[in-house]
């Protein structure tokens, strides 16, 4: 994904996360996982937040098949958002399900064009780097941070305020 | 396995099916004022799958089971899908199934003041002697799928073409025997009563109480029969209130082992006069509720527990607004508006819907189905004006709508004559005997030009519009007598009347050209 981070906290935030263990490789995902996470959607449903090379299980079944975002610049496929037929397998990835993979080529080996499901949607990636899908009323926002960034966020925003607190106070000489 | 995300798509689908029905007037709450004209709703069927009572306990495994089978068809061309459908395998040949099928009535006494009552009782015999139980004459195009009942013809037309289909295939209901009839009180807050503009009333009840209601009466049938509650006028909406109306039926079984499952159906009798405003055919009357809820318990009788329903590539429903359905439900594509077709029976006109078969869903090419139709009776599929001569226009014209109270079921080719305006006392142009008339829209009825052409001998019509744009189909306006009929744009009307000043123009009308609804469109992830 290229346009991922834009502001300057995510630029930080980024940064960050240059010390944690990068993925090569697609993920395979298991349809009997019981311990992944589950994908944080608003409590009707219309709204999830959908991060980048995790492994997520919606709180809801879904209708199965990809969405293939490209570069809205060179048109090329940059993330592959998918949404496995793990409950119901109707046949070349339609069906229903409730596990998701965001690939991104950012970070794994995308998915084979051959391995797209019957019903796969095309959309262009967002510049802003957090491209919207709408899917049968649900909101996917795709590539949001994930959730360890968002805690290191927390983390460094808190150091941040901490460190300014500090410097802002009076000190001993100031007196 | 959280279900509430096929709910709101369910609940989707239910929700984009349109009718408006006629001068609603309440009795009492809530206030419905005629004065403001027709009440518009959104008319569906179908409850929730996955969500049937369980079986009764002590009938397990010692009961005889619904009389069904099962096989594999391919999704795809190659991806094979298990499916439980009612009958024999059409594959093996001759056979005839017959359920026990019983007719119950249910009486309803609304709360409302004057507790105005709406009793199945009034609708039974025309229940009984309706094409669902009594026989006709099924065509598909030129395919005589025989006389029979409807459901029984909709199950050969889908298998007609399947590899070891015999024509003595058959899926039949038994002569229904008549429950006694249930009188229910209806509690406050769970119906409403509402009175029609024609004199009539319609009902309107709480869903979520009709359905525990009848998951309490299920228990005096037995897993092989069919119980069917009927109703008059009574639909389904939550709270039983007008804005959530209306489900027009539903079918249903209980969760767990198919083996033993309890089915049924619920549909209202539509009372004529009820619903209006549909774009095709002849909306929701008498039985079209029952037509459509018994065409899908045939395909796909174990809604009630995920391990029996019958799964499909979800696919969009047509003109639902992007609505999906990810199970076999051969109706709910052809609801809105509904695509209906009339057969008489007990010499009574009756009212049917159209349905899709399996191929449409599975994408299954060539389809097996007959003669290769997506739905039953083709009324989806565009039926082109073929100009025969002259030379100078002949050609294919396929920008045109069907009717459904006129349709294209059997080829006519002749002249093509102009006879104007052609409402019922108007001066016709030229002599529409023994030809295919062309008639401009406008001022009355498309309908009753159709019939007064027809009585007059023309075996054909051709409805030219009158102002630009494609050709749009009409919902019925009276007549009796009809010939196979198309509309046709301005544009091509305008090119037979050119034509028409200075050589005779001859034309075909013919079930044997039409394109053939296209399959489904899949339903995109989310």
């Amino acid at each position: 994904m290229s346009f991922r981070f834009a502001s300057a906290a995510m630029c930080f935030a980024g940064l960050l996360l240059l010390s944690l263990p990068g993925t090569a490789a697609p993920i395979a995902i298991s349809t009997q996982a019981t311990a992944t996470l589950v994908a944080s959607c608003n409590t009707t449903f219309t709204l999830c937040l959908i991060p980048e090379n995790i492994p997520l299980r919606l709180p809801f079944t879904a209708f199965a098949g990809d969405v293939v975002l490209t570069d809205p610049s060179s048109s090329a496929v940059s993330d592959v958002f998918r949404i496995f037929n793990n409950v119901v397998n109707t046949g070349r990835g339609t069906g229903l399900g409730n596990m998701v993979f965001l690939y991104s080529s950012d970070d794994t080996t995308l998915p084979s064009p051959s391995t797209y499901s019957a019903n796969v949607a095309f959309i262009t990636e967002d510049r802003s780097g957090i491209t919207s899908f709408l899917g049968n009323g649900t909101n996917y926002l795709l590539g949001v941070p994930e959730p360890q960034t968002f805690q290191l966020l927390s983390l460094a925003v808190a150091a941040i305020a901490v460190l300014a607190r500090r410097r802002s106070r009076p000190t001993r000489r100031d007196l | 396995m959280g279900y509430r995300h096929l709910r709101t798509i369910a609940a989707t689908a239910l929700l984009c099916g349109s009718a408006a029905f006629a001068q609603v007037d309440s009795i009492d709450q809530p206030v419905v004022n005629l004065a403001s004209g027709p009440v518009n709703v959104s008319a569906t069927f179908d409850l929730p799958m996955g969500t049937g009572p369980a079986e009764d306990a002590t009938l397990s495994g010692v009961v005889t089971g619904l009389a069904f089978y099962t096989a594999n068809y391919s999704a795809f061309g190659s991806f094979p899908l298990p499916f439980n459908i009612v009958g024999a395998d059409p594959s093996l040949g001759a056979s005839t199934t017959t359920i026990p099928t019983v007719l119950v009535p249910l009486k309803f006494i609304f709360p409302n003041a004057g507790n105005p009552t709406l009793d199945g009782t009034n609708v039974l015999a025309a229940t009984q002697n309706s094409p669902i139980f009594l026989t006709a004459d099924y065509m598909a195009g030129s395919v005589d799928l025989g006389i029979t009942q409807y459901g029984d013809a909709l199950q050969r037309g889908e298998f007609w073409n399947l590899p070891g289909f015999s024509t003595n295939y058959h899926v039949l209901l038994g002569t229904p025997s008549v429950g006694a009839t249930l009188t229910i009180n209806v509690p406050a807050g769970k119906g409403n009563a509402f009175a029609l503009s024609n004199g009539g009333f319609m009902g309107v009840l709480d869903t979520t109480y009709f359905e525990q209601l009848l998951g309490t009466l299920i228990v005096n049938y037995s897993p092989n029969q069919l119980p069917i509650f009927t109703t008059d006028n009574v639909y389904l909406g939550a709270n039983g209130l007008m804005q959530n109306c209306c489900i027009l039926g539903f079918h249903a079984s209980q969760a767990g082992s198919i083996a033993t499952a309890k089915t049924w159906i619920y549909a209202a009798y539509a009372e004529p006069g009820t619903f209006s405003g549909s774009q095709i055919g002849l909306s929701f009357v008498d039985v079209v509720p029952l037509s459509h809820e018994v065409a899908e318990w045939l395909n796909d009788p174990f809604v009630g527990g995920f391990a029996g329903v019958n799964w499909i590539p979800p696919a969009v429903l047509p003109g639902q607004g992007g609505a999906c359905i990810p199970n076999f439900e051969t109706g709910d594509p052809l609801e809105a508006a509904p695509f209906t077709f009339a057969k008489v029976t007990n010499s009574t006109t009756y009212h049917l819907q159209d349905e899709v078969f399996l191929p449409w869903y599975l994408q299954t090419t060539p389809s097996f189905s007959v003669n290769g139709w997506n739905t039953f009776q083709n009324l989806s599929a565009q039926v082109p004006l073929m100009i025969n001569s002259p030379a100078s226009i002949a050609g294919s014209y396929t920008n045109t709508a069907t009717l459904a109270f006129a349709p294209v079921n059997t080829s006519v080719t002749s002249d093509i004559v102009y006879v104007g305006r052609g409402c019922p006392g108007d001066a016709y142009l030229a002599n529409p005997s023994g030809q295919i008339v062309l008639i401009d829209r406008g001022t009355c009825a498309i309908s009753l030009k159709i019939d007064a052409a027809a009585t007059a001998g023309a075996i054909g019509a051709l409805i030219g519009l009158v102002a630009p744009g494609n050709a749009i189909t009409f919902t019925y306006g009276g007549g009796s007598t009809f010939v196979p009929s198309l509309v046709i744009t301005q544009a091509t009307s305008n090119t037979i009347k050119n034509a028409l000043a200075s050589s005779p123009v001859n034309g075909t009308i013919s079930p044997a050209n039409a394109i053939p609804t296209p399959g489904a469109t899949l339903c995109g992830p989310g």
